[in-house]
């Protein structure tokens, strides 16, 4: 008997937890409103205490992205399709970015399934804020911390979508895995090379001057998303040293 | 059938129990919510908000690193002076550092007609024709610590320099003509000795500036600088003298006196202290892209996005110079509308862009 009756528990358990009485959208949108304060007070004194401590460098490049560049340019990828481990399929369809307060914010809405059956779907919307904001090759990304999971809607039945949304809630980290970094359309160069010169009696060999960067901190305020970039520059790097050390270099 | 009842009366016990004991589980795991905030404790929080921002934009304020004068642009980009002039400093003095100056095939000459007392009256003994012929000579040129001064669309720069040291070879065409009594004691000479020689160090200063420029996604500065001429003087070396002695003194007595007459030193520094020019191209100044700058495309996941990318104005300031452009993004294929910037500003841009209007509609609960 027990074979058969402890799965059947299981599944009566998870029903009867899913049929907690949903609280009211008033409710949830002050519990909602008093988290998103604390957190952009939080963010606020951590930012004014830095401030205070230390201005910001003059040393640092800085690049501000507005939030509507941000979202026009996330929106523009989408829809995105990605797998949740090869068994639930997650369509971004629509990406919302806020930067105020000092918190990035972006929200997405879009529909979750499971592979096999894409046309039963859950009408989502997720939010995240932005994190490891970083520069790969030249290029800055930013990662989306998912913090937030709701469901707008569903066609799969009450019980069905709360052990849906349980298990997504519970599954968060996935979700974000499968979500890509979001590309900043902006490039910081890793080296300004400059060419030579070689007629007439003045030669000049070409030469690069190498950069590094690498992103320093960030700062969600009044609508833009500020990002603080260490570069140092050099030393010069002329070409034929250059060469000269490659053929040195090589066994 | 009193069987059968026991039966399911232990089952439903069972069922009960069950679901008691995955209430209990469930309720452990997802623990009531506390009441919901009053209103009054949401606006005491808001205006705590808001006025730690106002504390944050008061501490900018203090000293906004030109963000008050820089274009509304959907991205904006600071550079920091301090960078720009680092690699302005590095880019002209590596340059300059590499900077080989090159003469080939050059001619110096000096003909001269030498007298002397002879007797009662002075009379000319001969004439000396002296013809260097420069194969080469290679300087190099060392640039100093530039100083840099930021101002309007520009970064003027001064940059000593100095033709720092370099070699050169020439061939030594001497050709002693006699005349008179001298012609009878010391004929005719004529000799063609190798001599080689460094360049003498020479100072300069170069003046000019860099012209910032936005060029499509880029800061471009753009190099305004006159042709620098330059003067090269070579000194023939020691070795090289000791073979213009040897002609003399290879010499009976009285033609070394006449050939001291002439005195073929002076006669070949007064050729080479002339000095040989040579001009440095303003194009050995070439345009810098500074290091930051808007995208035309990018690649997400497989999508590949065509950036319309309308620069807005530069603005320089002491501490940084500030490019702006709106962005409009459209997959490649479909249409991109017009560039998206920030939202539009009351008047020139203030530091920082007025205060949104509410916060965006957010997560319910975490």
């Amino acid at each position: 008997m027990s074979r058969r009756v402890v799965p059947a528990l299981a599944l009566l358990a998870a029903f009867v937890g899913a049929c907690r009485p949903a609280e009211p959208p008033e409710a949830a949108q002050a519990r909602a409103k008093k988290l998103l304060y604390e957190k952009q007070i939080q963010g606020l004194e951590q930012t004014l205490a830095r401030f205070r401590q230390e201005p910001p460098s003059k040393r640092r490049l800085l690049v501000a992205v507005d939030e509507q560049v941000f979202t026009e340019v996330v929106g523009a990828t989408l829809p995105l399709q990605v797998a949740i481990k090869d068994r639930l399929s997650l369509r971004l369809e629509k990406a919302e970015a806020y930067f105020r307060y000092t918190q990035g914010v972006v929200l997405f809405e879009g529909r979750l399934a499971g592979v096999e059956h894409p046309d039963r779907f859950l009408s989502i919307r997720l939010a995240g804020g932005i994190d490891r904001v970083g520069l790969q090759d030249g290029r800055l990304s930013a990662h989306v911390k998912l913090y937030y999971f709701e469901v707008l809607g569903s066609g799969l039945g009450e019980m069905g979508r709360s052990v849906l949304e349980q298990l997504v809630r519970d599954n968060l980290p996935l979700v974000e895995d499968a979500i890509p970094a979001i590309v900043i359309p902006v490039s910081v160069e890793q080296g300004i090379a400059i060419p030579g010169l070689g007629d007439g009696p003045v030669s000049v060999e070409p030469g690069t001057l190498p950069l590094s960067a690498s992103v320093a901190n960030t700062l969600s305020l009044d609508g833009r998303l500020w990002v603080s970039i260490d570069v140092a520059a050099g030393p010069w790097k002329a070409a034929a040293r250059e060469a000269a050390a490659a053929r040195t270099a090589r066994p | 059938m009193k069987r059968f009842l026991k039966l399911v009366l232990a089952l439903a016990l069972l069922a009960a129990s069950a679901l008691a004991l995955a209430w209990s589980i469930w309720s452990a795991r997802h623990p009531p919510l506390p009441p919901p905030p009053a209103a009054a404790e949401l606006k005491a929080l808001e205006d705590r908000r808001d006025a730690l921002r106002a504390a944050i934009l008061a501490e900018i304020k203090k000293d906004d690193q030109g963000l008050s004068k820089a274009p509304r642009a959907g991205i904006l980009i600071g550079v920091p002076t301090r960078l720009t002039a680092s690699i302005v400093t590095q880019v002209v003095t590596g340059l300059f550092g590499q900077t080989t100056l090159t003469l080939k095939d050059l001619k110096a000459r000096v003909s001269k007609e030498v007298k002397a007392k002879l007797v009662v009256k002075k009379r000319t003994i001969g004439k000396i024709d002296l013809e260097v012929d420069i194969h080469e000579i290679r300087g190099l040129l060392e640039p100093g610590p530039p100083k840099l001064t930021f101002g309007g669309n520009l970064v003027g720069i001064e940059l000593p320099v100095r033709v720092a040291s370099g070699t050169g070879r020439a061939t030594l065409h001497a050709k002693w003509d006699s005349k008179g009594m001298a012609n009878a004691v010391c004929g005719d000479v004529e000799v063609h000795p190798e001599v080689s020689g460094s360049v003498v160090p020479t100072d300069y200063q170069v003046a000019g500036a860099f012209h910032f420029k936005t060029e499509g996604q880029q800061i471009v500065l753009t190099p305004r600088f006159e042709d620098l001429q330059v003067r090269i003087f070579v000194k023939p070396d020691e070795e090289s003298w000791k073979v213009v002695e040897q002609v003399v003194a290879e010499r009976g007595k009285v033609c070394r006196m006449a050939l001291d007459k002439v005195d073929l030193r002076a006669q070949l520094e007064k050729v080479l202290g002339k000095g040989f020019n040579v001009k440095i191209p303003s194009k050995i100044f070439k345009p810098v892209r500074l290091p930051a700058g808007v995208q035309k495309s990018l690649e997400l996941q497989g999508v590949r996005l065509t950036l319309q990318v309308q620069p807005t104005a530069l603005s320089i300031d002491a501490d940084r110079l500030w490019y702006g452009a709106d962005v409009r993004a459209a997959r490649n294929g479909a249409p991109a509308g017009a560039p998206k910037g920030a939202r539009p500003a009351a008047g020139p841009s203030p530091p920082p862009p007025p205060p949104p209007e509410e916060s965006p509609a957010l997560p319910p609960s975490p």
